[in-house]
């Protein structure tokens, strides 16, 4: 990550697209502390430097994150994974708890016959949703997802945009890493892309896409027509 | 049209209690590059799993170059030249990619044409040949999926199946992707690729099924074309709309 700067304004769907390995997941990384924070430089959230607090602070503070891989506790149930989520750090009785994951996976439109399953044994798009409802659970204002459609079909994909969208009218910010581009599109506010850890474009999706430098180092053949 | 490669008939499998592939009926060609498209969770790569020996059929027969291998173990149908680059990161973080390279020939089959293939390889993906000193673990997700592939084509595969190779890349390496794979395919290995990108697997492929609840739903052949409009019903269940002749849906 070389001298990268921006900012995300509340409410934001918050785009970034890059290369692989050119620091899209670090910057998510320095973001919440986890496995740490940056060598120099500062975060600032909600006008408050959280840059090298540890991660429980920095999610406390109300940035939480999705992971790559899946990082649900395979043999909970979906239920009793939200709860887990709802419960991280508050005050609230099992029963609150399950109310409020109850909520959520209706939100994003989990099924009821799933909830007590396994979160390892669901299909791949139900995991998704268990991820933006465990997220949604521990009261985030900035949720950073980080690559949610890798492995979904078209029609998944379509349907996931509209749950992004719902988090976001639930009142909270979004940074999106993603590859799959009608998803970045269809969403992004802000489109920023990342190459060899430095910024090298900022601003509305269609003209970032459109930028030589963008189509050169990152979308080769499948840059929009002019 | 070539010969026959590979030959299902009435192919039954599923894990503990639950039936996931019901009755599928494929056969493919020896200089075929098929696509392997559908929902998630409907089949796709438990039939490729099938197919490499990694799960034993319930019912029905799977032919390779005329032989039954249905049941038999993933080492003897590798060895027959059935070779399966599985989805996902499958490499030893803690190897160097020449080490992970010279793991490729480990077959019986691979060691005669090993450095035939190794040269092939390394013409295909430059990238590796720069990187042969550097850990697995710290590639980027580009050039494991090259290191993946380039193993799968050390083993000197007489039928190569790719589960998902361009999972969580960047637009412009899955188009490099693509085109080496079509180039693999050039020099005559049979290829079957499952992909959730349509666009590129209608780029790749000259053979494509769908697989939907367990069954072949769709079939498009060599000429037929398929349009993104006929997928997007199909995913949807809704019923087809304009190019319904294009392509043929199975019972």
């Amino acid at each position: 990550m070389n001298d990268v700067s921006f900012e995300v304004m509340p409410g934001q769907i918050f785009g970034i697209a890059g290369p692989n390995g050119s620091g899209k997941s670090t910057l998510f990384n320095l973001l919440t502390g986890i496995p740490f924070g940056p060598d120099k430089g500062e975060v600032h959230f909600d006008g408050r430097d959280v840059s090298g607090l540890p991660a429980y602070k920095i999610a406390r503070a109300g940035i939480v994150r999705s992971f790559q891989k899946d990082a649900t506790f395979e043999s909970l149930s979906a239920r009793q994974t939200v709860e887990v989520a709802a419960a991280y750090g508050r005050p609230v009785g099992w029963r609150e708890a399950g109310a409020e994951a109850d909520g959520l996976l209706d939100l994003m439109g989990f099924p009821a016959r799933r909830r007590d399953e396994p979160s390892g044994s669901l299909p791949i798009f139900d995991k998704k949703r268990l991820a933006l409802a465990s997220g949604l659970a521990t009261k985030p204002r900035l949720l950073l997802l980080d690559e949610p459609a890798s492995g979904l079909t078209k029609p998944e994909v379509e349907s996931l945009a509209s749950l992004i969208r719902t988090v976001r009218r639930a009142g909270v910010t979004i940074m999106l890493v993603e590859h799959v581009l009608p998803l970045l599109l269809s969403v992004s506010d802000t489109l920023l892309v990342m190459h060899h850890g430095s910024v090298i474009a900022r601003g509305l999706p269609d003209v970032v896409f459109r930028d030589p430098v963008v189509v050169e180092a990152y979308l080769g053949r499948r840059a929009p027509a002019q | 049209m070539n010969d026959t490669l590979l030959e299902i008939k009435g192919l039954d499998v599923g894990y503990g209690p639950t039936q996931v592939l019901r009755g599928v009926n494929l056969k493919i060609g020896d200089a075929s590059r098929v696509g392997l498209f559908g929902p998630n969770g409907h089949g796709k790569t438990t039939l490729l799993r099938t197919i490499s020996g990694l799960l034993r059929p319930w019912a029905g027969e799977v032919r390779f170059a005329g032989q039954a291998i249905g049941g038999l173990s993933p080492n003897r149908i590798v060895e027959m030249g059935i070779v399966h680059v599985p989805q996902g990161n499958t490499l030893f973080p803690r190897m160097t990619v020449g080490e992970t390279l010279l793991l490729g020939a480990y077959a019986k089959r691979a060691q005669a044409p090993r450095k035939q293939n190794l040269d092939r390889v390394l013409t295909l993906f430059p990238r590796l040949a720069e990187r042969r000193p550097q850990l697995c673990g710290t590639l980027s997700g580009g050039e494991r999926q090259m290191l993946s592939i380039a193993l799968g084509v050390l083993t000197a595969p007489r039928l190569l199946i790719l589960d998902e190779p361009t999972l969580g890349l960047a637009p412009r390496i899955k188009d490099e992707l693509c085109d080496a794979i079509r180039h693999l395919s050039g020099d005559g290995t049979p290829l079957i690729v499952i992909e959730q990108d349509v666009e590129f697997l209608t780029g790749l492929a000259d053979t494509l099924f769908m697989i939907e609840h367990g069954r072949v739903a769709l079939e498009v052949l060599p000429g037929q074309s398929l349009q993104h409009a006929d997928v997007m019903d199909l995913y949807f269940g809704q019923s087809k709309g304009e190019g319904a002749d294009a392509v043929s849906r199975s019972s």
